[in-house]
């Protein structure tokens, strides 16, 4: 009965959601002066005294002279604000989210409840580590799941994110290379046409110059492209494995036996990890260096762009270049303690050990599956990614043009080329039509080699009910589109706090912060 | 739902291993409709495309599957073996301080819509965390004087490495200076950043009286590298805790040589000290842990990046930026993600940083927490630590084992203290172990030449009675080990 409720709802102009649509007032506008939110505790009088005192040692061209312009608001005043504006924001807990290649699964509260204790919170990086055995047991244990997952033999928890991952795996490649002196020579890295941004930013970053190859027909690597691209001045590839198609590489011991042959070192970009986890190990596929993406794979909230985290993993003769220091154990004390010895380290990748808050999410994350149920998880996730991909395939307008025929693994990229083509609605329109009837629209126009591209993952907690939902609202599209009746679907979204956005006027003159408004307003 | 009777749920909990796990809702019957609906026979066909040889077949070594409850006893049981600050008296800063969260902080970044939410991709629907990033560059841009800020980077550390990397690409030249005296692992941070563009970090002395810049040093190292120079680099307050009384002229000389001037600073003192921008900056950096983010035991902070409104600046700035706009339809307010050709997704490997997942959470968090203090709680926070500050090194001062504050240049929260015994400070630390007081960062392994030294630091968390307390344990010890 819900699941033809909100069927209708679908069908009878978008009842079923609305966005919360307050007025757009910055918290500066709702300044009133000799408000605050806030009561530092009173100094003593003997306080007071060496506060004078120590302000007489500061010369006065050296102290603030008008207190910066911030707002004036009572505590209500600023929790009744911030709670408007997250009923303008969309995340998993208020639905659907298959943005393809960001994994958006549920992020379960445990996780959170953990991260919250003191215990975890209330803990500084320098104290001895007498006094934190805790945090460093959990970051000992977490990089040996990690390594077992992987296939891996050492793991570093240290990068922040994602690309901070990438970056340091690069780092370790280039290390690697200048170790065997043969880093004036190779200075390429080969990257897919299918790629994610940060992969050909990063080698760049990291001194490097990107070879980009073509994907095949099957949006997979061309291996003759490939092969005529590799030379001595090969460091090594980039890989995806499945790749941003969805779509697992089934010749990728050929590629990375083809790598290896120049002495090149293997990159497993693990955007994708959350397809393969208990079923093949990037160890076992011939890649060197591996990176998570924990806020991916793992569950931990993505908080609207990040923090994240991206732990890497290498095979054993690199563990020497890893970043210092790792966690290591001394079973016959029972002491955690952090090693800084490794003797070829590529050093600091950033300050401290790692985003703990994230990884101990993580922690908790695979406690919570354990051995048998991560394996499910990626089971789930495919399972509900190729259910998708044969119900969307088959809708009018719209082609799978990668892996049509084969499955994918948990994702897919659904083209609306015929669509737009012959309907003129285009991927952006269906994705604020999407927005309109309660969605998070799919990743659009990516990757760059699939025309009108929407790149689909569910990921393994949507119920098959939502997931019906959504294809059927793709359905809608497409009857709406090839009956004439477009006008919804191109002035999509009304439903949301916004309608569409002036992205041309916003980077023509750019307005980035209050102070710029106020130039703005006085010009 | 339907209503079970007690017959149906007795036999439901025997077979308990039959239901899903609460985190993957597909039933056994749903599973079976789907891999139906697309002519699949069972979910591992779903993976025949993976080679055999390849395919793992053993059984993952991980733990098993722990029911919540059974996490949570676990999780515990392992973080029971941390000391909290709670539980110490710690003077620890050099990066990361002690500052007090108001409830409302956690209440509201933990609101689902905004911590579930992604990268605002999709504006439409997620005007409010595009609204709160575009009020925290505001905020720091208020703070720091200047225009430009990013909405949010990893650390201080690897901002420090993007700002460096920032001044090559707008100034087309590759030799950067910063001071031998800041944090070693920003450094090191810093030396990794630069190793792929190859960048030549060159490195100036700080006066060893007053803890400030050697100027005519600097002067001189700035004269060596004409015309090479992309940026100089200055804290202030400087690693020391010392307030840097010649910045303005390091600027000076900085920009004679059409270079680029960096300034690292500390948000909280801003209360207090004059800002980056009114200082000369080009670009400002620091970190926004001090702004209602949890220690974490050093993760996440909040990478701080203010940039002087210049339009050939602008384009070489790396990270995400909000954008004030509006609706196409209408003039009404709107925020979108802008100036996106500079980042990855677009550019490539011509982008001006790989960066993507950054830290807007925590870039709200500190909205939030800079909406509660406003103005004046800042500026009472600032001067709070640098009162209590102040306080703690004139009593160490009276003992005359300790030399305190170690450097002559004024301070604000933090300090050095030096024991002048050269061979007390492995006593000394263990002493103050047994007593739960941590007396500040060791300074002995990275700057030897200081001797027995110790960086404290001191916020609005350290009470009397904590400093009363570590004074009593500082006079115990000299009594006990042979001082006066």
């Amino acid at each position: 009965m819900t699941q033809f409720l909100n069927f209708l709802g679908h069908m009878e102009g978008n009842k079923v959601f609305k966005q919360s649509k307050w007025p757009k007032t910055l918290i500066f506008e709702k300044s009133t002066p000799g408000r605050t939110g806030y009561q530092v505790p009173e100094l003593s009088s003997e306080e007071v005294k060496m506060l004078e005192k120590a302000k007489r040692t500061i010369s006065s061209d050296l102290l603030r002279e008008n207190s910066p312009n911030l707002p004036e608001v009572s505590e209500l005043e600023v929790v009744r604000h911030f709670t408007r504006l997250s009923q303008m924001n969309y995340g998993v807990d208020s639905g659907f989210y298959p943005l393809g290649s960001c994994t958006m699964k549920y992020n379960p509260k445990i996780c959170d409840t953990v991260a919250s204790m003191n215990e975890a919170q209330n803990v500084h990086p320098y104290q001895p580590e007498d006094t934190i055995q805790g945090s460093l047991q959990i970051m000992y244990e977490l990089a040996k799941w990690l390594a077992e997952l992987s296939g891996m033999a050492g793991v570093t928890l240290q990068p922040a994110a994602g690309a901070h991952g990438e970056y340091t795996g690069i780092m370790i490649l280039r290390k690697y290379h200048e170790s065997q002196n043969n880093l004036a020579i190779k200075n390429e890295i080969i990257v897919p046409d299918s790629a994610h941004g940060t992969n050909p930013a990063t080698v760049s970053m990291c001194g490097f110059k990107t070879i980009v190859i073509p994907s095949n027909n099957d949006g997979c690597v061309n291996i003759d492209a490939l092969r005529s691209s590799v030379t001595n001045r090969t460091a090594g590839m980039m890989l995806t494995n499945p790749n941003t198609l969805g779509i697992f590489e089934p010749n990728i011991k050929e590629i990375t036996d083809i790598i290896h042959g120049v002495d090149g070192l293997m990159y497993y970009d693990g955007a994708n990890f959350n397809a393969i986890m208990g079923k093949v190990r990037p160890g076992d596929m011939g890649f060197d260096i591996v990176h998570f993406n924990i806020h991916k794979t793992f569950a931990t909230p993505h908080g609207g762009g990040g923090p994240g985290a991206g732990p890497v993993g290498v095979v054993s003769h690199l563990i020497p270049f890893l970043p210092v220091p790792s966690v290591a154990y001394n079973s016959t004390s029972d002491f955690y303690y952090f090693n800084y010895d490794h003797k070829q380290t590529i050093g600091k990748v950033r300050s401290y050990f790692g985003n703990f808050s994230i990884l101990l999410r993580a922690y908790s994350y695979i406690l919570r599956l354990g051995q048998t149920g991560l394996t499910r998880v990626s089971e789930m996730a495919n399972l509900n990614a190729n259910y998708m991909k044969a119900q969307c395939a088959r809708i009018h307008g719209f082609s799978v043009p990668y892996g049509e025929n084969s499955s994918c693994m948990h994702e897919f990229v659904l083209s609306a080329k015929k669509l737009f083509k012959e309907t003129e609605i285009s991927a952006l329109d269906i994705s604020k039509y999407l927005l309109d009837n309660g969605f998070h629209p799919p990743t659009v126009y990516f990757p760059l080699i699939v025309p009108e591209a929407l790149m689909i993952e569910p990921t393994e907690t949507e119920p098959k009910e939502i997931i019906d939902d959504f294809i059927q609202v793709i359905r809608n599209i497409s009857k709406l589109a090839y009956s004439g009746k477009k006008e919804g679907i191109q002035n999509a979204p009304i439903n949301t706090s916004v309608g569409r956005i002036d992205d041309v006027k916003a980077a023509r003159d750019p307005i980035i912060s209050y102070r710029m408004l106020k130039k703005q307003k006085k010009d | 739902m339907k209503r079970s009777s007690i017959q149906e749920v007795i036999p439901a909990l025997h077979s308990i291993q039959h239901l899903s796990h609460p985190f993957l809702p597909q039933t056994e019957s749903q599973i079976k409709t789907m891999l139906k609906a697309m002519n699949v026979s069972s979910i591992e066909d779903l993976y025949s495309i993976i080679p055999k040889e390849l395919r793992f077949e053993g059984k993952l070594n991980l733990p098993k599957t722990h029911s919540e409850q059974e996490t949570l006893r676990k999780i515990q049981s392992v973080l029971q073996k941390n000391v909290t600050t709670d539980n110490l008296i710690s003077f620890l800063g050099a990066g990361i301080y002690s500052h007090f969260i108001p409830s409302v902080v956690p209440s509201i970044v933990n609101r689902s819509e905004f911590i579930t939410s992604y990268t605002p991709y999709a504006p439409e629907t997620s005007q409010g965390m595009l609204q709160g990033l575009w009020e925290y560059q505001s905020m720091i841009a208020e703070l720091t004087q200047l225009d430009l800020v990013n909405s949010s980077m990893y650390d201080f550390t690897t901002t420090l490495g993007e700002a460096a990397l920032m001044s090559t690409r707008a100034t087309k030249k590759k030799v950067f200076l910063v001071p031998e005296y800041i944090q070693p692992e920003r450094l090191n941070t810093l030396i990794t950043y630069t190793t792929g563009p190859k960048l030549k970090i060159v490195t100036y002395p700080c006066d060893k009286l007053t803890g400030q810049v050697d100027l005519e040093k600097l002067a001189s190292i700035i004269e060596l590298k004409r015309n090479q120079i992309s940026g100089v680099y200055i804290e202030n307050p400087n690693f020391w805790g010392v307030i840097e009384e010649e910045i303005i002229e390091v600027g000076e000389l900085t920009h004679d040589q059409n270079s680029l001037f960096i300034i690292g600073f500390d948000p909280i003192s801003l209360g207090l000290l004059r800002s980056p921008g009114e200082l000369g900056a080009d670009i400002a950096i620091g970190d926004g842990q001090p702004l209602g983010l949890p220690m974490n035991f050093g993760g996440p902070l909040l990478g701080l990046f203010a940039v002087k409104n210049d339009k050939k600046l602008v384009r070489a700035m790396p990270g995400r930026i909000i954008g004030l706009t509006t609706e196409i339809s209408s003039s009404n307010r709107a925020f979108t993600m802008t100036l996106q050709t500079r980042e990855q997704h677009i550019r490539r490997e011509r982008a001006t940083s790989n960066i993507c997942t950054n830290n807007a959470l925590c870039a709200l968090a500190s909205t939030v927490y800079l909406s509660l203090i406003g103005p004046h709680g800042l500026k009472s926070l600032a001067e709070t630590s640098l009162a209590k500050a102040h306080h703690l090194a004139e009593r160490l001062s009276m003992f005359d084992e300790i030399s305190s504050p170690h450097f002559t240049g004024p301070f604000f929260k933090e300090f050095v203290f030096t024991l002048n015994s050269p061979t007390l400070m492995d006593s000394f630390t263990k002493f103050m172990r047994t007593r739960n007081i941590i007396p500040g960062l060791s300074l002995i392994k990275d700057f030897p030449s200081l001797g027995s030294s110790y960086l404290a630091s001191v916020t609005e968390m350290t009470t009397s009675s904590d400093m009363e307390l570590f004074l009593d344990a500082v006079l115990e010890f000299f009594r006990t080990h042979g001082g006066k």
